[in-house]
């Protein structure tokens, strides 16, 4: 992983509580992480400001795995 | 977000129908803010999130202009995307207030996404109805006390009780005051979530601000008693 990758995988594990290491692309956000709509709200939150980024009400929706978050990120 | 103008004619009359009817009738009562009306002095520099259980809102959807938006606070709420929010996106425009329509259900992060952006970048301060807005009544979410963590606005509990009222036989029971009746609000202490907060600590916020807003209720029907 990468310097910009390792910057969206420290939001996703700080918030789900778990290691770095475990995330896989195909993680999945809520089925794997737990992170319900509260925590997605906190999610969206630290990705735009950490990342400095904008994500739109569309993107939001179509993030299901963290390979979807890395993805995004990487069209910004 | 909120454009009137992308209201149904239907739904636009009877929010105008409801809003004459919840001031006519307001109007006639005698409101008495038993305690923490001046914290609400302080509050248009300092954006806070009101919280209200959701039978509350037909008298604090007349009790916002005249005790809130007065006081020069800029005020959001949030509405379904259901033809009840539509009602009560319009009757909020009426009163004043900016609305942010999203719920729980259906665009729920969307709506809270709307709400912090308003809230952070306008300086606007949020009514939001814990319990809503399917309940179970007097059950609060999560979503409130997650929005005081992200943006670091204290949650400040608001409750009210009629001396007289009718109990509508929705999910929430809706209170209206009946015409005459004296009724005293209560404005509860600040309550703030860290931003460092974690799910226990989250949990704990929700938790006050149930019990926060049940004491406030208890203490507004004991001010019509006359207990205090």
């Amino acid at each position: 992983m990468d310097d910009k990758n390792d910057k969206v995988l420290a939001v996703i594990s700080q918030l789900a509580n778990v290691e770095k290491d475990t995330l896989k692309p195909e993680t999945e956000l809520v089925a794997n992480l737990g992170i319900d709509s509260p925590k997605a709200l906190q999610l969206l939150v630290d990705l735009e400001e950490t990342l400095d980024i904008e994500i739109t009400d569309e993107e939001a929706a179509k993030l299901e795995t963290v390979g979807d978050i890395l993805e995004l990120y990487a069209s910004k | 977000m909120g454009d009137e103008s992308k209201t149904p004619f239907k739904l636009r009359f009877y929010s105008f129908l409801l809003h004459c009817l919840a001031r006519a009738l307001i109007a006639t009562c005698r409101t008495r803010i038993v305690a923490g009306e001046k914290r609400l002095d302080r509050i248009a520099e300092n954006p806070v999130i009101f919280a209200a259980w959701h039978n509350r809102i037909f008298y604090f959807s007349v009790f916002a202009p005249k005790y809130l938006i007065s006081r020069g606070i800029k005020l959001a709420m949030m509405s379904s995307l259901s033809k009840d929010g539509a009602i009560g996106a319009s009757l909020g425009q009426r009163s004043g207030l900016r609305v942010v329509r999203g719920s729980a259900h259906r665009g729920g992060t969307e709506g809270f996404r709307r709400f912090y952006r308003v809230m952070k970048k306008e300086s606007c301060s949020t009514i939001l109805l814990p319990d809503g807005s399917r309940g179970p009544i007097y059950k609060a979410k999560m979503g409130v006390a997650m929005l005081a963590k992200l943006t670091g606005a204290p949650v400040v509990p608001i409750s009210y009780q009629a001396e007289r009222c009718w109990r509508v036989r929705s999910w929430d029971r809706l209170i209206i005051p009946k015409p005459f009746s004296r009724i005293a609000v209560v404005v509860g202490d600040d309550l703030a979530i860290e931003r460092d907060a974690d799910d226990e600590a989250l949990e704990r916020g929700r938790a006050r601000i149930e019990s926060a807003l049940n004491e406030a209720g208890a203490r507004a029907a004991e001010a019509i008693k006359g207990k205090n």
